[in-house]
């Protein structure tokens, strides 16, 4: 069940991404609509952090290519804004929420300025949108969970993008934030903003999003929550591999076969 | 005057180091820094026997060259030959070290570096190779200005490049999803580490540098929790290691960098147990917070 | 030429016992450096090896000799604090291992350093020789010290011997290993312990700088040939004592060089050696593995394009034009040659000056490609959701790969289909 749209924010066209010849996302291909609140669905080690991560160019494909906006991501960087998982950075790390909310500011293009007033309103704002101004001296490993996550989300917000991927925002997040944060999300999809979010649980994934994706290594679907959201497809996603699909992806890793030949032969 | 100058010295060094280790701390590679550090040696012996002097340049060139082929060869053992990062770091530096000391140890006698030098430096002759101008002015040791001059490269590049070095350190992915080049910064930091590797190479030999390189920001990473001040920090603490460490080098007769490396233990030592965060403090709130629930309770 | 075959016929019985205590040396911290390897902790054994310089000092300035025995206890207490500090920081602050190891490993050093320095000045005579610590130096050792650190290292390695299998059980897999009720923190402290006294042995050879590599390369080294455990550690052995001889060898003939670097020396030779031409995972081997891929992809790629010929007409067995091919499939002109030389070889085809046809055996090949290929596809669209036109890439590769028996599953759950995504006919042999 694939629903593609027109004009799509994202398109991945037949996506693989391997680790030492093995995919761990293969042959995606679906496109996202603009100005929703999108999920991506999937288990453990399903290579929903992959595909982000391919998205944003931290990883290169084996094969397929991605369009953001309808084209290629060096275009179109300044509009996209990316949220790693939680534990991809060392929370001890000496800057307090300030100061990590301020690197959202930086690009390419000023990382030898100073930071100029219109940057530092934008970054108190973003504090202030995430309920964070009482915290904004504290080091960040002095921080809850749910408030990490929070300085995280200011940090996107900072950069004040059109298309935001978000990698587990809900892990190890409390009910109150898990509820603040949705808002504030949705308040964001009113503004135009296209959110797309990585999410493990189920009860509230219907709840939550107007789009799923839903993956394990392979594309299961994509398309409106309410039509993809059936017993069927969700227990595709959750059902395990695919005997076959692991089968030669072990034989890919074994052999260091090539996903794809060297040369596009004609046909 | 003597000690004048040799605390001067081992200051410059331990700033600049100490500069630089703060970003290699942060960035967990202080085992990178350790491994050029010993790496850089064959390029420094090589440069020596060719020149038969301790003229910078060649050294530099020698120290940069192998500066990156220990990058090289780590990249060589791990991407490959698939080994494992630790290994393949331990594996290369060794070997670059070893070929520098065979090196050395060939031409002992027909150059002016010995196994000494590598193992400890002779920050205390620092003070006999003066730069004398042709009227006869005495500009003082040789050592000072290049150390001066490698400060200040180091200063420079972290004043300029601050924002560049602190998101690439904290959040490689947030960096390269801004389109900043985590490979340019990464490159840059290492081209500054084997600079002042060599540069202090002569003052404190080649395995000290590593002291100098993470003790003093590994001091004030246990003192602060902000950059700019972990930064300034660990200059102070280096600066008074070069201090007391001369002063206990003296005092009982030894290498002045051995003593300097000391003086960094003990303040660290200091710093863990009497820190605002760490050791008997953290005891004394536990202790605290248990009074509290045994009150509650 | 003399003191080469003094040397390797061990005329000098001094040369012997030398040779035999610098080879049981190196072997036991090869040995143990194998689980420091596996276990991912191979600079752990670098700081160590600093942390040991300090111990040696004081135990010398506390009992005023040099007695082997007595510096070894030092070198043993001094490296085991450093072992515990580098535990301690790391469990009690933010400071992460390597940071904690570079730290324990460059002060410790130092001290060791100002120590030792501070003794040579102090023009106590018997001193001479502490130096020696730095980067070891075998061809000295005093028969005395050759017993004892013969000793001990055919202790260290009696004791890995009779613990193998615990600590098999332990570096592979720890979890299981506590699952199953085996004492773990104390066999890893047991591993800790013995890793301390190797090294403590090991420095009288190789000296405290260069230390590590006789516990890291050997069994980097070792790694690239096997993927059994035992054979690893008799192969890292085997590779430190070699590198033992040379370097006691080089120097028995120049005294006044260092025995360490020359260890080294020869330890690397044999790493880069074991890293290009190893056989599990050398870099020759894997570059041959992806040669005969290429090879089988190209002369599959031929077969089937030459079954796509024949299936325009159904005439399998015609003589194709090497120009016909090459329409029908981007192949150079060299690729074309050298594989269709291959496959007449091996009995698929048979060339008729610029053209060529299947043998019988041939055909059944390039069907059978032509099948997985299909079936490939089928399985893409119902499987990954992809649209026809999306497929084909993937199945290029893939056909090249899968094997009888997943081409049989295949088979059996897409319910034998009789056409693929572009309505091309699977190919099915006549008996199935
Ligand atoms: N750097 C890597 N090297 C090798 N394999 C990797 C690497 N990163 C991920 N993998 C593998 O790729 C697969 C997909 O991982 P990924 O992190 O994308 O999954 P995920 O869906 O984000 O899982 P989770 O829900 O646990 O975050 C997993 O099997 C994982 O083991
Ligand atoms: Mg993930």
């Amino acid at each position: 069940m694939i629903e593609h749209v027109e004009n799509p924010v994202l398109e991945l066209h037949n996506l693989t991404v391997t680790y030492d010849n093995k995919p761990a996302v293969w042959n995606l291909d679906y496109t996202l609509p603009a100005g929703k609140l999108i999920g991506v669905i999937g288990p453990n080690g399903s290579g929903k952090t992959t595909m982000m991560k391919a998205i944003m160019g931290l990883i290169k494909p084996s094969s397929g290519y991605i369009k953001l906006f309808g084209r290629d991501l060096a275009d179109v960087r300044d509009k996209v804004a990316y949220v790693p998982q939680r534990g991809s950075v060392d929370w001890d790390f000496p800057v307090n929420v300030y100061d990590t909310v301020t690197m959202g500011r930086f690009n390419r293009k000023n990382l030898f300025k100073r930071i100029n007033n219109k940057d530092k309103e934008i970054i108190s704002d973003a504090i202030k949108k995430v309920q964070l101004e009482a915290f904004a001296k504290r080091q960040i490993s002095q921080l809850s969970g749910g408030q990490q996550q929070r300085v995280f989300i200011a940090r996107a917000l900072a950069q004040e993008a059109d298309l935001y991927l978000l990698d587990e925002p809900f892990a190890g997040v409390d009910a109150a934030t898990e509820n603040a944060i949705i808002s504030l999300l949705k308040e964001m999809k009113q503004q135009g903003k296209t959110i797309v979010v990585v999410h493990h649980d189920l009860q509230t994934a219907s709840k939550y999003f107007d789009w799923l994706v839903l993956i394990n290594t392979r594309l299961i679907a994509s398309g409106k929550t309410e039509e993809v959201f059936q017993k069927e497809i969700l227990e595709k996603t959750y059902g395990g591999r695919l005997q076959i699909l692991t089968q030669v992806a072990e034989l890919l890793k074994q052999q260091g076969y090539p996903v794809r030949e060297k040369k596009r032969p004609k046909g | 005057m003597d000690a004048f100058w040799i605390i001067l010295t081992g200051s410059l060094v331990a700033s600049s180091c100490g500069l630089l280790g703060c970003f290699l701390l942060l960035r967990k590679m202080t085992m990178v820094g350790d491994a050029i550090s010993h790496a850089v040696l064959p390029g420094i012996a090589i440069a020596y026997l060719i020149t038969d002097s301790r003229a910078s340049f060649p050294m530099l060139l020698g120290a940069a060259i192998f500066g990156i082929i220990t990058t090289m060869l780590i990249e060589f053992f791990s991407k490959l030959g698939k080994l494992q990062e630790d290994a393949a770091i331990g594996v290369s530096f060794t070997w670059l070290f070893s070929i520098g000391v065979i090196l050395i140890s060939f031409f002992a006698g027909q150059v002016d570096l010995d196994q000494e030098c590598v193992l400890y430096g002779e920050i205390a002759y620092v003070p006999l190779q003066t730069i004398i101008l042709d009227n006869g002015i005495d500009l003082g040791p040789e050592a000072v200005w290049m150390l001066g001059f490698n400060l200040l490269v180091v200063i420079t590049v972290i004043v300029t490049g601050y924002k560049g070095l602190l998101v690439t350190s904290f959040d490689e992915l947030l960096a390269a999803s801004l389109g900043i080049s985590t490979v340019f910064w990464h490159y840059l930091l290492m081209s500054l580490v084997s600079l002042t590797t060599v540069f202090s190479f002569e003052s404190v030999g080649a395995i000290m540098v590593v002291a100098f390189l993470i003790g003093p920001p590994a001091i004030a990473y246990l003192l602060t929790d902000r950059l700019p001040r972990m930064l300034i920090l660990s200059v102070l603490a280096g600066i008074l290691s070069a201090i007391f460490g001369y002063f206990l080098a003296v005092g009982i007769n030894g290498s002045i960098a051995g003593a300097m490396a000391s003086v960094i233990g003990l303040q660290f030592i200091l710093a863990l147990f009497f820190g605002p965060k760490s050791g008997l403090n953290i005891l004394k709130s536990n202790l605290a917070k248990n009074e509290k629930q045994k009150i509650s309770a | 030429m003399d003191l080469f075959t003094d040397f390797f016929l061990l005329k000098d019985p001094n040369v012997k016992w030398v040779v035999i205590a610098v080879v049981l040396m190196s072997s036991s911290s090869a040995v143990i450096g194998c689980f420091t390897f596996l276990r991912k902790r191979a600079l752990v054994g670098d700081a160590i090896s600093h942390a040991i310089l300090p111990g040696i000092c004081l135990s010398f300035l506390i009992t005023e000799s040099k007695n082997p025995f007595y510096l070894l206890v030092g070198a043993f207490i001094s490296g085991w604090i450093g072992l515990y500090l580098i535990d301690y920081i790391t469990r009690n602050t933010k400071i992460k291992t390597d940071a904690a190891l570079g730290l324990i490993l460059s002060v410790f050093y130092g001290i060791g350093i100002l120590l030792l320095t501070s003794i040579q000045n102090s023009g106590n005579a018997a001193q001479s020789g502490l130096d020696k610590y730095l980067f070891g130096n075998a061809a000295s050792m005093m028969p005395s010290d050759i017993k004892i650190f013969g000793v001990f290292s055919l202790v260290l390695l009696l004791l890995i011997f009779l613990f193998y299998d615990s600590f098999k059980l332990i570096t592979f897999d720890r979890n299981y290993a506590a699952a199953k009720g085996f004492p773990v923190k104390r066999l890893e402290f047991l591993i800790s312990i013995l890793t301390v006294f190797a090294i403590a042995v090991g420095i009288q050879a190789v000296g405290v700088v260069l230390m590590a590599a006789l516990l890291i390369t050997p069994a980097a080294a070792a790694r690239y040939w096997t993927n059994d455990l035992k054979i690893m550690l008799i192969l890292s052995a085997a590779f430190a004592t070699v590198a033992g001889i040379s370097g006691t060898f080089v120097s028995y003939t120049f005294p006044k060089m260092p025995t360490g670097p020359w260890i080294v020396m020869v330890l690397s030779l044999l790493a880069i050696f074991s890293i290009l031409l190893g056989k599990r995972k050398g870099i020759l081997a894997k570059w041959q593995k992806s040669r005969r891929v290429e090879t089988k992809m190209l002369h599959e790629n031929i077969l089937k394009c030459m079954y796509h010929l024949g299936e325009v007409n159904s005439n399998f067995l015609e003589l194709w034009s090497f120009a016909e091919m090459k329409d029908k499939r981007s192949l150079s002109s060299k690729q074309l040659n050298e594989g269709l030389k291959k496959l007449e070889k091996n009995g698929l085809v048979s060339i008729r000056g610029k053209a060529a046809r299947f043998t019988e055996k041939g055909l059944e090949e390039g069907r059978r490609v032509t099948k997985i290929h299909r079936l490939w596809e089928i399985y893409l669209t119902k499987h990954m959701q992809l649209p026809a036109d999306h497929v084909h890439d993937d199945a290029e590769a893939i056909e090249h790969l899968i094997t009888p028996e997943i081409e049989k599953e295949l088979e059996h759950q897409l319910e034998y289909p009789l056409i693929d995504p572009h309505d091309s006919p699977i190919p099915y042999n006549n008996k199935e």
